[in-house]
């Protein structure tokens, strides 16, 4: 073949091609894909079942939806994106409420929860609870917390991070009954937990990352740090059920920017509520030991403005917040 | 009994043997393409194994992440580039080795090891699991830190000429890694404005820039304006091709040996398969009987690289299945797959899905065997990209750095780190730095740091924590006694210089 | 004029990044907690050893530099190979740039053309065979199989 062939061979492959890069017709919404942003990278938890969710809606959803994972910042990154983003609909985020609720006070962000978000609803929490090695002398959360009163300095617990959900509950608990612990941050939740059943810390506040351990019997679990019980340990109490005013509502949610025509939201809303529901979803919440819960737009609206002023008074009574430096 | 056979009947299926096969094909491509990843390749295989059932999809993924190990041998030696993180000890022979023609060699010794690696330890997962998760429960904070303190030597193994410009670049490895959110306050550090920086500089773009982009600016250098630029020539002798029976005994002492560093790296979460290799590769070049001639194309040099860090692929499975947790980035998204499928790792896995375990067990030592048949099948067909010309090559190589680069976290920052550590790695490798020392402080700065504070809260600020804890003092023990080896024998060597004549 | 040798510049520009990293970019760019009490627990503790070590092994290159004095470097460097290295770094900084500009797969093809160009390439059918070839496998693999979703550019 001579030169001048392949090049005219090649000339009209590319043609081709760029034919089929080709716009399409205007339409109602959605006539384009819908990027769904992830705020964490591929294969863990967050990206699984969002993913599973974007599978579902995609049924009752007229455009494909092409899920985006935007890892960064523990998730920042995505938040900034998302609040700056266009919102004509195309772009939706996977949005979790420590980010919305705590990271604000814990760092320079730039997003406003209150202001840059249209928020359509949270589908799943996280469960939390507080647990001690089998052996440990503590049958209940009272006695271990009398315990690490009597003996300043001598209870060391982990969890997966300084400013964290569950380490924000344990110095709540502190500050109230005035106890001195010591806080091990560990890399992952995971971590967290070994560092316990190694014997190298006391306690342990963390996500179900325990939940094996438990049931084995290796671990002890004294509470449950979120709103409801663990289905799995029916059980233990709730932090509310033993009488302190604290819950850990954390989980992720579904959201746009501010701004969102109505009708696009409607849309949205339909779509991805309807997966929520479904049983498949459901089952892969319980594989993930997350909990299935539902606020619609409004309790997800009220939910965020609500905690707000709380994490935020509790961040920069710790002294962690950069606002109170 | 009745659960082996029952395993063996879960795993003797068309479709897990099916699947094990892609999965090993997949991971070695993708590894073997430098800029792309086996994990990059896990993590996107993962939303198609939501409807497999739990011995395909994790016989998959396990075939992707020891294919993509063994894979990255192959850019390394042939191209300077290691294709993934866990081969860039590979290359400190292996390109030396394809300099001088035997390149068909060096390839075929990095399957021979890798194999052999990957088997040994996935029999010791086999066999000793559940003891050897102890080992990941006793790894507190004093004890991880005693340990990171020891393998920091590695760097003074790996310098190359000049010890005191491998540790200039270890500090700077120091430095990088401490870019990010500190992991003890969660403060930002150095963060410029960038909250792409608060998890630290990502590995993948930073090994990327540091290693393929570096050689791309180097050849840049060499080649004259219009002017066609080959490859070195491959050896047409017959013995230059193979390894020898006589090459291979050589290369047995220092497999195990790198095989027993991997395996015990890898049962203890973090370390992870580049770490691994160096260990394996440096404790190689203490035994050999001609030290000299690593780093100028000794293949046990491969040969222990390759086998440390394909056993880390089996050990690492120690701590993942019986504790759930994963020691390297490939081992989490491995994780999250079980979780969908609904197996939770952790002491209850080995009681309650025994029969899945041990067929998984068999896919691990099905994946081996693909391994090496797909591995000895490929670097036919791969080693004939060296007679491409360079011109070709080297901007094709630089593309898909930049598209790997941006996939994994499809974020054009990362593209941007490329470009800047080329620069970096570049001008180091002109002045006669080495790059290694670097990756290595880098890799094992934020475990460091993390375990050390964390020891120090644990104390009340305390550094005796570190003398009592029996584990962390034999490892400062161990430490003390490399630093005086390696004094004595600088001032040995010295004395051995000065006493020649100048010529 | 004192001819220095390649180490010593090395060296000294090592040391002068790690004394502007000790002194100037962390105070900055490191906060400091208000809670701290303990040494462990402040986030600039491995900022200063990290920097001190970089600054403590650049003097001892130095110093050693030094001694091996006028020896080294009998040889005359020549400027000219850093300086093609150097152009073609710029010419990968611009094809990032472009690439969050003018979309990926564009600037990828303008780069690819600039540097075959640099390489000796001198044939248009090659060229165009490369970049359909790469192209179109970077384009299966990253955009149907991977499904990464490239930055928006004006082109595709």
């Amino acid at each position: 073949m001579t030169d001048s062939r392949l090049l005219r061979i090649i000339v009209g492959c590319l043609i081709l091609l760029s034919l089929a890069f080709a716009a399409p017709a205007f339409a109602a919404y959605p006539e384009k894909p819908v990027n769904l942003l992830i705020p964490y990278g591929g294969g863990g938890t967050t990206d699984v079942c969002a993913r599973m969710l974007a599978n579902l809606a995609q049924k009752n959803f007229a455009s494909p939806i092409v899920v985006v994972n935007r890892p960064g910042g523990g998730g920042v990154l995505m938040h900034e994106l998302l609040a700056q983003a266009k919102p004509d609909g195309y772009t939706l985020g996977v949005v979790s409420t420590g980010v919305l609720t705590r990271t604000p006070f814990l760092r320079k962000v730039r997003y406003d929860p209150e202001k840059d978000f249209t928020y359509i609803m949270l589908f799943a929490l996280w469960q939390y609870g507080l647990v001690v090695q089998k052996d440990a002398p503590w049958k209940t959360l009272d006695e271990f917390l009398d315990y690490a009163k009597a003996n300043p300095g001598k209870v060391t617990y982990s969890t997966a991070g300084t400013g964290s959900a569950q380490y924000l509950a344990m110095e709540y608990l502190a500050q109230l009954k005035g106890i001195k612990w010591t806080h091990i941050p560990c890399k992952g939740g995971i971590n967290a937990v070994t560092a316990l059943l190694g014997g190298h810390v006391t306690a342990c506040a963390q996500a179900v990352e325990w939940k094996p351990y438990v049931e084995s019997g290796q671990l002890r679990l004294l509470a449950v740090l979120g709103g409801q019980r663990i289905p799995a340990f029916p059980n233990v109490k709730t932090l509310k059920e033993l009488g302190y005013d604290y819950e850990v509502v954390s989980g992720p949610g579904l959201a746009g920017p501010k701004g969102m025509p109505p009708e696009v939201v409607a849309y949205v809303t339909k779509a991805f509520t309807e997966a929520s529901q479904q049983k498949e979803f459901l089952d892969l919440l319980n594989k993930l030991e997350m909990l299935p819960y539902y606020l619609n737009k409004k309790q997800f609206e009220d939910y965020v403005t609500k905690s707000i002023p709380l994490k935020r008074k509790l961040v920069n009574s710790l002294g962690l917040g950069y606002e109170s430096k | 009994m009745d659960n082996l056979m029952a395993a063996f009947d879960m795993f003797f299926q068309f479709h897990v043997i099916i699947g094990v096969f892609v999965g090993v094909f997949l991971g070695i491509i993708l590894g073997s393409i430098p800029g792309l990843t086996a994990t990059m390749a896990i993590a996107l295989i993962i939303p198609m194994t939501f409807t497999l059932d739990p011995v395909v999809s994790v016989g998959l993924l396990v075939g992707a992440y020891k294919g993509g190990n063994y894979g990255g041998s192959i850019p390394a030696i042939l191209l300077n580039t290691p294709g993934t993180p866990a081969a860039s000890a590979t290359l400190l022979d292996g390109h030396e080795l394809a300099k001088q023609g035997k390149s068909l060699k060096a390839l075929k010794m990095a399957i021979y090891a890798s194999v052999m690696g990957d088997t040994l330890s996935d029999m010791v997962l086999i066999l000793v699991a559940p003891p050897l998760a102890i080992i990941a429960l006793k790894m507190g904070p004093p004890e991880m830190a005693a340990l990171i303190f020891l393998s920091l030597l590695i760097i003074t193994t790996v310098s190359g000429e000049s010890m005191i410009k491998g540790l200039i670049v270890g500090a700077i490895g120091l430095v990088v890694g401490t870019i990010g959110l500190d992991s003890v306050t969660a403060v930002r550090r150095f963060g410029f404005g960038f909250p792409e920086l608060d998890e630290g500089i990502s590995l993948v773009p930073m090994l990327i820039g540091l290693f393929a982009v570096s050689e791309f600016l180097i050849n840049t250098e060499s080649v004259g304006m219009g002017k066609v630029v080959q490859f070195f020539a491959r050896s047409s002798k017959p013995e230059d091709n193979r390894v020898s029976g006589k090459e291979f005994k050589a290369c047995v002492p220092p497999i195990l040996l790198s095989t027993g560093i991997g395996t015990l790296l890898g049962a203890i979460p973090g370390i992870g398969p580049s770490i691994a290799a160096f260990a394996g590769y440096a404790q190689a070049k203490k035994i050999s009987k001609h030290p000299e001639r690593f780093g100028k194309g000794a293949l046990e040099g491969v040969a222990a690289a390759e086998s440390g860090n394909n056993a880390v692929c089996g050990a690492n499975l120690i701590p993942l299945l019986t504790l759930g947790i994963p020691g390297d980035i490939g081992a989490a998204v491995l994780l999250g797959a079980f979780m969908i499928q609904g197996l939770h790792p952790g002491p209850m896995l080995f009681q309650e899905n025994i029969v899945t375990v041990y067929a998984i067990f068999m896919a691990l030592m099905l994946a081996n065997v693909f391994n090496y048949c797909i591995g000895i099948f490929y670097i036919r067909f791969a080693s004939k990209v060296v007679l491409i010309p360079k011109g070709y090559i080297f901007p094709a190589v630089l593309a898909f750095c930049f598209f790997g680069a941006y996939g994994f976290n499809q974020s054009l920052f990362d593209v941007w780190i490329v470009v800047i550590f080329g620069l970096l790695g570049y001008l180091l490798r002109r002045n006669g730095f080495p790059l290694a020392p670097l990756l290595i402080a880098f890799m094992l700065e934020p475990i460091l740091e993390g375990a050390f504070r964390q020891s120090l809260l644990m104390s009340g600020g305390s550094m005796a924590i570190f003398f009592t804890h029996p584990i962390s003092g034999t490892f400062l023990g161990l430490t003390a006694v490399g630093i005086v080896w390696m004094v004595i024998g600088g001032v040995r060597n010295a004395r051995a210089k000065a006493k020649k004549p100048l010529v | 004029m004192v001819k220095f040798n390649r180490d010593t510049i090395a060296g000294s520009i090592m040391l002068v990044f790690s004394l502007i990293l000790a002194f100037i970019i962390t105070p900055n760019q490191v906060e400091m907690h208000r809670s701290v009490a303990l040494l462990a627990l402040s986030p600039r503790l491995f900022c200063y050893i990290t920097a001190g070590l970089l600054g403590l092994t650049s003097a001892i290159l130095i110093i050693a530099s030094f001694k091996k004095g006028q020896e080294a470097d009998a040889q005359p460097t020549s400027w000219e190979p850093l300086l093609r290295g150097l152009f073609c770094t710029a010419l990968a900084c611009a094809y990032a740039a472009l690439a969050g500009i003018i979309g990926f797969f564009v600037s990828t093809a303008l780069a690819m053309t600039a540097f075959l160009f640099y390489f000796g390439v001198r044939r248009w059918a090659g060229i165009l065979l490369f970049l359909i070839v790469v192209l179109g496998f970077i384009y299966v693999l990253f955009i149907q199989a991977l499904k990464v979703v490239m930055p928006d550019g004006l082109l595709y």
